[in-house]
């Protein structure tokens, strides 16, 4: 009898206990309405910062999810020298993924990091999700005039509110490896190659005899993606103008560029961000390659590991001019429950003349307009460039010239189009820049049925 | 009267009897966990697919359209009718070779006397690693200007220049295809060799004595008795085959794979699942119609399921 409830008892305890766990399990699965959930959460936070607080003051852990973690420590270390308190929490995550991330996180009611990335080929589409904190208004009160003037567009989103500051300039010019520039060219020196390479068609018929001389060897670019990416954004006019894309008006004379390349076969055939590409850097059989602040560190010199000090690179102004390439922004989420250190951090890392000598060391160079009013800040001596002062190059050369395309939500529609047209113009050698301008418009009809393209 | 009876007994027995409510509660957590993350999720995503929303904008512009987005998928959406024919073409081309292949090399295996296990090992060591090794692998194998594929069809004279493999649509799904069946051999094996191990050694004896060679046993013996797990295999490689995506998105998904180019060259191996990924979250943001896509992927999966099981329903019964 006793054995018999016993046994009832056990039972009713392993259901009440599988019971309670799912229901717990419920409970925190709870994403009903996250925009109340959010002004709650606003509500709560403070409106103004207290102006009187020290920088040891500020204790608490700040949590973001990014692509470039040696950008990330670089500036975290420097910050926490003066902010000893405040800990960082870093995700990784692939820029091409952060639209999907921030917006799962938002519909699903879940945290969002407190300091938010954003990158300029998506950046006009993640600026109208309804995640960040405005920083032209209290209690940040950014001046947006802190910044290079032809940034000030890609910072705010269509309301006008400033979503983010870049961490840093990201201008781009030509580097070219200076052992084939010596052999092939007759000189490695930058002012002596940018007459001999005043035009594309110049670097062409260069390219050409180059060609002939190695034997079919050595190429100009290390494939047709790397030309394309420099060249279409020598032209930034605007993707769309009156609601309609503009794609013969901003594209055609890129494809048509990409064909005299092609048909001259000095182009080789990698694509652009695989292994073999990345490899390539290392194997100095590719004259030229697009080189913005970040190649550097990013793809030069994690390839070309025995280039220190050897002097493979060098860096010129591109025939038909130097471009802007890239650029990423740190905001403030709504969600981020320590806005006041998050804005501290940010004032550091992207306004201070502190944070810019600290990204500084690896090639960054900061978006605010302050420290460069001593002279020689710009200067940076590149160890892959044979010492060439590449710093002052990107700031004194390549920023004046640089004008930004307008962004819109559909820039990745029509990076990835532009993208299929140049892998089928590799791909068909009889395709024309005609048709491959008609391949290219059918591709973001098929992505954008409604839009109206010219 | 005798049904009168009858029922008078039933309701005192129903009356006798306590109702036992353990098995209720012990499959309620099933149920409940079931309905949580599997059919409200199901049905939610329908409703979803009759609004206009586009992710960026958020929950407070989701705009209710009705039949407005299946209308413009069936009728106006080419790249759907070329993600599901390309899905098609993938199992048509893979399923058939990884089955039929599956099956020898499972009886070829089953005859080892020694090694056996070492084999075993080797053919599923593939279908366990990670689909972005495996894309990163074949994209190095594969490439245009340094792949070793290349390097080895140039050094032995069959061709003159290499082949841009992952930059021309039919190659591109021939990679693809070549990724599909190197990684999912093994688990056909595995499947088979199972079956292999239930057949009567007797029956087999028994045939060996009536004078059957080894070829007559396979057609007439094995094949036979491995049908149930024959059909099995196929329907759930139809189902599996139409959620393809891991394969051709680490090669062209921009995953340190081949080249970042959602679909691939030409689109040639968009898959229907890459397809709603690419609409829902990736290049437009419209969840709308993504979760019209993925319905639609359904009702085509339900369809082919459907006449599949038809068909080889039919044929067991001949």
């Amino acid at each position: 009898m006793y054995r018999i409830q016993w046994k009832k008892a056990i039972c009713m305890v392993a259901a009440v206990f599988m019971l309670s766990s799912l229901l717990a399990g419920c409970a925190g699965n709870n994403a009903t309405k996250p925009a109340e959930d959010a002004a709650k959460k606003e509500e709560t936070a403070k409106t103004e910062f207290s102006a009187d607080k020290k920088p040891e003051d500020y204790n608490c852990t700040l949590t973001t999810w990014g692509w470039d973690e040696n950008y990330w420590n670089t500036v975290t270390s420097a910050f926490n020298k003066k902010y000893p308190n405040v800990k960082f929490e870093y995700t990784p995550m692939a820029n091409g993924d952060s639209v999907q991330k921030y917006q799962t996180a938002l519909a699903a009611g879940t945290e969002l990091p407190d300091i938010a990335w954003a990158i300029i080929d998506s950046r006009a589409k993640l600026f109208e999700l309804d995640m960040w904190e405005p920083l032209n208004k209290p209690p940040y009160n950014f001046d947006i005039n802190q910044v290079f003037d032809y940034l000030k567009p890609v910072m705010v989103n269509s309301k006008g509110d400033v979503c983010g500051i870049e961490q840093s300039v990201s201008p781009a010019g030509l580097a070219y490896r200076r052992d084939l520039a010596k052999q092939y060219l007759g000189t490695d020196d930058p002012a002596e190659l940018e007459k001999m390479l005043p035009t594309w068609d110049a670097f062409i018929e260069k390219g050409k005899e180059i060609k002939q001389k190695s034997g079919g060897e050595i190429f100009m670019w290390p494939g047709m993606g790397d030309a394309a990416q420099f060249i279409r954004e020598q032209n930034p006019s605007p993707w769309v103008e009156n609601g309609k894309i503009m794609a013969t008006k901003s594209l055609k004379p890129t494809l048509d560029l990409l064909v005299k390349f092609r048909d001259a076969g000095i182009v080789d055939k990698l694509d652009a961000w695989s292994p073999a590409w990345y490899a390539s850097y290392g194997q100095g059989k590719h004259m030229f390659a697009g080189c913005a602040t970040w190649t550097s560190q990013f793809v030069i010199q994690p390839n070309d590991k025995d280039g220190k000090g050897k002097g493979h690179w060098g860096l010129m102004n591109a025939p038909g001019g130097n471009i802007s390439w890239g650029g990423t922004t740190l905001g403030i989420s709504k969600t981020c429950k320590n806005k006041d250190a998050a804005w501290e951090f940010i004032k550091f890392a992207t306004l201070s003349k502190e944070g810019a000598e600290a990204i500084k060391q690896i090639g960054n160079f900061t978006s605010a307009k302050e420290p460069y009013k001593d002279p020689n800040f710009a200067s940076f001596k590149d160890e892959w460039f044979g010492g060439q002062d590449t710093g002052k190059f990107f700031i004194e050369q390549v920023i004046p010239q640089i004008k930004l395309r307008p962004m819109t939500k559909d820039d990745n529609i029509i990076h990835d189009a532009m993208q299929l047209v140049t892998t089928a113009l590799n791909s068909n050698p009889q395709m024309t820049s005609d048709e491959a301008l008609k391949k290219l418009i059918e591709e973001i009809k098929n992505k954008l049925p409604d839009a109206q393209i010219e | 009267m005798e049904v009168m009876s009858n029922a008078k007994n039933n309701t005192a027995y129903l009356k006798r009897k306590k109702y036992n409510i353990w098995p209720y509660l012990f499959l309620l957590p099933f149920f409940a966990l079931y309905t949580a993350f599997f059919a409200y999720p199901t049905l939610y995503s329908f409703y979803i697919s009759l609004t206009d929303w586009d992710g960026v904008a958020g929950i407070n512009k989701m705009k209710f359209v009705g039949l407005a987005n299946y209308i413009r998928l069936f009728t106006r959406d080419t790249l759907f009718y070329k993600s599901l024919f390309n899905t098609l073409l993938f199992m048509v081309l893979y399923i058939p070779v990884v089955i039929f292949g599956g099956l020898v090399l499972a009886v070829l295996l089953y005859k080892l006397k020694s090694n056996r296990r070492l084999f075993q090992t080797l053919n599923v060591l593939p279908y366990i690693t990670t689909p972005a090794a495996i894309g990163v692998i074949f994209a190095f194998m594969f490439d245009w200007s340094t792949g070793i594929i290349n390097k080895i069809l140039v050094a032995s004279g069959l061709v003159q220049e290499g082949i841009n493999w992952l930059g021309i649509g039919s190659t591109a799904r021939f990679v693809v295809i070549l990724m599909l069946i190197w990684k999912n051999f093994g688990y056909y094996l595995i499947i088979y060799l199972a079956g292999l191990s239930t057949i009567p050694e007797e029956l087999t004896e028994a045939a060996l004595v009536d004078g059957a060679n080894e070829r007559q046993i396979f057609f007439k013996i094995t094949t036979p008795y491995l049908r149930p797990i024959t059909q099995f295999l196929i329907i759930t490689s139809i189902t599996g085959g139409l959620q393809l995506f891991d394969e051709p998105m680490v090669l062209f998904g921009g995953s340190g794979g081949g080249p970042f180019l959602i679909g691939g060259p030409d689109r040639s191996c968009l898959t229907g699942m890459i397809y709603f990924y690419d609409r829902a979250f990736k290049s437009t943001t419209f969840l709308g119609y993504g979760a019209a896509i993925t319905y639609g992927i359904f009702i085509f999966i339900v369809l082919l399921s459907f006449i599949s099981s038809r068909l080889l329903y039919r044929e067991e019964e001949r």
